[in-house]
């Protein structure tokens, strides 16, 4: 949208961008019949601006609302950050949990697992899931069904809210909303004459199942089936911290393959630190880069092995931030990209980029630094200390919050085209990424069901 | 529920020698004014705002019972937090007259905060914070006013100072020290350190005196009956000791802490991830079932496990509100970060409980997918998890937290109190246009001034040309004309002459200063007469 620089009468003499465009925007519509949708991002800052109310008829709700500035005060990282409403990024805390209306009725087991969601303990797909399928048995396995009602619906109700909660502290991932899928599936399909007590052992059980075939299981066969492309004196790449990739590795090393690791590190999560701690648990020799450095050690690589949030049926895989940037670097070279990632965290919908569905974190993480010493000691001559898990504020960044044209943006996952990818291993073999749907198609929970 | 299943015990204190003169002619320490209201009231309210109906008041000594039992009775009818007064006797130290308290508990977690603290924390959060995590205790922490060596002279220690020594992340509390008198040296514990890989002592945080403890740890506060005082003593001792118990190989120590080896080595060595599959409660699950014995607060006496029965939760969780977490006390040899230990906490309690429940062996079924913090990402939450030790919380940004423990604090606390900008909202009283508390019934002779934050009480009569600024005055005073007071506190009936210069003092009740004195920095204890024309600076001028 091109911004006109006219002036117009009573505005102040140099009027911000934003109010230009407004005004721009009122002249406009003034006199045209149909309403200007504008994008959210250059809706006004709820400041002065008033339109005519000869204009205001005429527009659309969300257009006037923007115009008389009704309460709008939009955040500089909302307004660069994908520009929808409600999707910034808000920091979960006990207390503001505690006096939400949910923190009251919800199970003290979602209720701790949320809160573990919330400040980054439990991070992973394949932990997320698994973590949620234990809080969701307790809940099943705690409830009682109030007289008059029926276990099926009032369970799914119980179900719903504690996802629901899940979801305000931490947006949920592929694989979760399969696991959400299969239970849901397992309740519908409850015989409604078994007594209370054996229709939720049933159900656990059930889960209980889903959790062995689809997780441990089908980890164990991808392991045998990616371990026999590890060959001896390979150097392996991968990113950052995933599961299955670990497994895969300690399992060739337990075989007696010799190859190295080479662990590439990004900001501002710094999960490779983890991957090299447990390889270096099994003895494994690994060395370690940063993502800057990836096209100069992407020579000595022989493969790259990563391991994915969620697989896509277009062959996207989604996976941490930073990931895409890697495969397209191998693919560049002409190095094999495998990437590890069980079934259950593949889905029918197709992505092209990474911003229509991603996550925000914490745009405070990307202003810190590792505390080396040049910026420690900055930071504590300017009186902040370094914390030695977050690392020190960076002082170019100390006040990014007050400059109005400044916005850190923190994604946390991105996604990678399937022309980078050669091969997906799941537990059905390895498969090419054009694959994915037949996979969705054979082994889906509906289609195994009947 | 988190965040409910509590008791709270309030230490009101006895008849406290570091407060002389204030507290000298049958002041106790819990009746001194504060901002016009007495002490015990702050942490009475902020229970009320936090929905605690009822909580514990350990008065030591007889003369503390019956000074707060009128205006306990009052508030109480007033709709504020019905109190249970005990009276220990007079040498006890806090953690002695804990222990007489402790047959009187009966929830999940016990709050024992100091009967001096003024703060409007939430303290909901405070307890589910200490629960969610699993932790041994909680202790709160908050930042010094002042640095430690502001009075004191270079080259000496400082007097009471508190060494907290805590992790990278500001959430474990791996070494405590503090005396009021001067501390020379102190020795850190090497295994402290080696557990969590680095360690830092600081000087500039302050404990202050309100503790989260669970079940687990009020039983160990009664087998030590050589620890005389929670802060002094028992604090460092459990620090010290939560190391010792929150080892995963440890054999099952006595005490209750039992961790069985074999189950943590097998969740060690299922750091790989496949050991979800054994469907044992390793990890997270045996410390939910008691949290969902969602007991109400006033369940003094009634067994944890009957609220559960009494609030639906499942019949099967019933049992296993106690009985879980004998069989979860496997989990608590978690190395990998699961909060077991809580469930070993409350394994203590279920053991030791004797309520009669028919446990045995029976364990908790296990869930699915128990072993889920192997497969997290975040192996390094695991070395900074609370489970089973103990905890800090600081005290968040924005809140307001600080005790008056000395002459010096009751003064600085009397003024902030006074300051709308830092504390006047804990008294419930709000400002008039000129940023201070004058009621209607105080009479102000013509040119008086009253500056901003000042509080000045009932039927006061302020004489001609005198200012007042920065003072909290209680009833009943009366102050000549030409008289200028900075900085003081005055209690009730107190009086002061023409022409007199008050600076930096506490006037305690019923005490008088004659024509054209000059006091700065002084304490006046209860009904003194200081002489006219007299000029004194930094005395303590008390009938003795």
């Amino acid at each position: 949208m091109q911004v006109v620089g006219f002036h117009v009468e009573g505005q102040s003499p140099s009027p911000s961008p934003n109010s230009i465009l407004q005004d721009s925007l009122r002249t406009i519509s003034a006199g045209s019949p149909t309403p200007v949708i504008i994008p959210p991002q250059f809706q006004s800052q709820g400041g002065t601006a008033r339109a005519e109310s000869g204009a205001t008829r005429s527009l659309a709700p969300e257009f006037a609302a923007g115009q008389q500035g009704i309460a709008r005060t939009t955040s500089n990282t909302d307004r660069k950050q994908g520009g929808q409403q409600g999707t910034q990024y808000r920091p979960v805390s006990v207390e503001r949990v505690l006096r939400s209306k949910e923190g009251g009725s919800v199970h003290p087991a979602v209720l701790a697992l949320g809160l573990r969601y919330a400040d980054g303990t439990i991070k992973g797909s394949t932990a997320r899931c698994v973590a949620m399928v234990n809080a969701l048995c307790q809940v099943i396995a705690d409830y009682r069904t109030p007289p008059g009602k029926s276990l099926t619906r009032d369970l799914m109700g119980a179900i719903n809210a504690s996802v629901d909660f899940l979801v305000r502290c931490r947006p949920l991932s592929v694989s979760m909303g399969n696991a959400i899928k299969a239970l849901k599936l397992y309740l519908s399909k409850i015989d409604l004459a078994e007594t209370e007590e054996a229709a939720k052992a049933h159900l656990v059980g059930l889960m209980a199942e889903w959790l062995n075939e689809k997780v441990a299981l089908a980890d164990r066969v991808l392991v045998e089936h990616a371990v026999s492309k590890v060959y001896d004196g390979d150097v392996i790449l991968t990113y950052a911290y995933s599961q299955v990739v670990l497994e895969v590795l300690l399992s060739a090393a337990r075989q007696g393959k010799r190859f190295r690791v080479l662990v590439v590190d990004g900001r501002p999560e710094l999960e490779g630190r983890q991957m090299m701690r447990r390889l270096l648990q099994a003895d494994i020799p690994c060395s370690y880069a940063f993502l800057s450095g990836i096209s100069a050690t992407m020579r000595e690589v022989s493969k790259v092995m990563l391991g994915a949030a969620a697989v896509l049926s277009n062959g996207t895989v989604l996976g941490r931030v930073g990931s895409a940037a890697v495969a397209m670097c191998a693919a560049a070279s002409s190095k094999p990209v495998l990437v590890c990632c069980e079934a259950f965290k593949f889905h029918e919908r197709v992505q092209l980029d990474s911003i229509t569905h991603n996550e925000l974190g914490d745009p405070d993480a990307l202003a810190h630094v590792p505390a080396f010493a040049p910026a420690a000691a900055a930071a504590a001559a300017h009186g902040t200390p370094a914390d030695p898990e977050r690392g020190v504020l960076s002082q170019k960044l100390a006040g990014w919050r007050d400059s109005p044209r400044l916005a850190l943006l923190n994604l946390k996952y991105d996604a990678m085209p399937a022309e980078y990818v050669t091969m997906v291993v799941t537990e059905f073999g390895m498969i090419p990424p054009s694959s994915v749907p037949v996979i969705l198609r054979e082994f889906s929970e509906s289609a195994q069901m009947e | 529920m988190p965040g409910q299943d509590f008791q709270v015990v309030i230490l009101a204190g006895g008849e406290c020698k570091r407060l002389y003169p204030l507290t000298s002619a049958g002041t106790v320490k819990a009746m001194l004014p504060v901002g016009g209201r007495p002490l015990i009231s702050y942490p009475l309210r902020n229970l009320a705002e936090a929905g605690i109906k009822s909580c514990i008041v350990v008065a030591i000594g007889e003369a503390v019972s019956s000074s707060m039992a009128s205006y306990l009775a009052a508030q109480e009818a007033a709709g504020g937090v019905s109190c249970n007064v005990i009276t220990v006797p007079e040498e006890c130290g806090t953690a002695d007259a804990l222990r007489l308290v402790a047959g009187q508990v009966s929830a999940e977690s016990l709050v024992v905060a100091s009967g001096d603290i003024l703060t409007d924390l939430p303290l909901r959060a405070l307890v589910a914070t200490h629960q969610i995590t699993g932790a041994l205790a909680t202790v709160l922490v908050g930042k010094r006013k002042t640095s430690p060596t502001a009075e004191t002279k270079p080259g000496k220690a400082p007097k009471g100072v508190d060494y907290l020594g805590l992790d990278p992340s500001r959430q474990l509390l791996l070494f405590a020290a503090s005396s009021p008198e001067v501390l020379r040296d102190i020795q850190l514990p090497l295994a402290a350190v080696q557990a969590v890989g680095s360690v830092t002592l600081h000087s500039d945080l302050q404990d202050q005196h309100l503790y989260v403890l669970s079940r687990s740890v009020l039983k160990l506060l009664v087998a030590k009956p050589a620890l005389s005082s929670l802060k002094l003593d028992f604090i460092p001792w459990l620090t010290r000791h939560q190391l010792k118990h929150s080892q995963p190989a440890a054999a099952a120590a006595a005490g209750g802490f039992a961790g069985r080896a074999s189950a943590g080595g097998a969740a060690a060595g299922g750091a790989t991830g496949s050991s979800f599959l054994l469907l044992s409660r390793q990890h997270s699950g045996g410390s939910f079932g008691s949290l969902t014995s969602a007991g109400s607060l006033t369940a003094a006496g009634m067994p944890a496990a009957a609220a559960d029965g009494g609030d639906g939760s499942s019949g099967a969780a019933a049992g296993s509100g106690t009985g879980n977490s004998s069989a979860a006390a496997a989990g608590s040899g978690g190395a990998a970060g699961g909060q077991g230990s809580k469930a070993a906490a409350a394994a203590a309690a279920g053991s030791n409980d004797g309520d009669g429940e028919g446990r045995g062996a029976a364990a908790q079924p296990p869930m699915p997918g128990d072993g889920f913090m192997a497969l997290s990402h975040s192996g390094s939450a695991a070395a900074s998890s609370r489970a089973g030790r103990v905890g800090v919380y600081l005290v968040p940004e924005g809140h307001y937290c600080a005790r008056v423990n000395t002459v010096q604090a009751y003064g600085d606390v009397n003024r902030e109190v006074a300051a709308a900008d830092t504390a006047l909202h804990l008294t419930g009283m709000s400002v008039s246009k000129y940023d201070n508390v004058v009621p209607p019934s105080v009479s102000l002779g013509t040119k008086a001034t009253v500056g901003p934050w000042c509080i000045v009480g009932e039927d006061c009569v302020i004489g001609d040309k005198s200012s007042v600024k920065r003072t909290v005055m209680g009833r009943n005073c009366k102050l000549g004309a030409n008289v200028k007071l900075i900085s003081c506190v005055l209690m009730d009936g107190v009086s002061i002459a023409d022409g007199s210069h008050v600076q930096n003092s506490i006037i305690c009740s019923g005490a008088a200063v004659q024509e054209r004195c000059t006091l700065k920095d002084c304490q006046v204890g209860p009904g003194f007469v200081v002489a006219q024309a007299s000029e004194h600076k930094a005395e303590t001028l008390a009938k003795t």
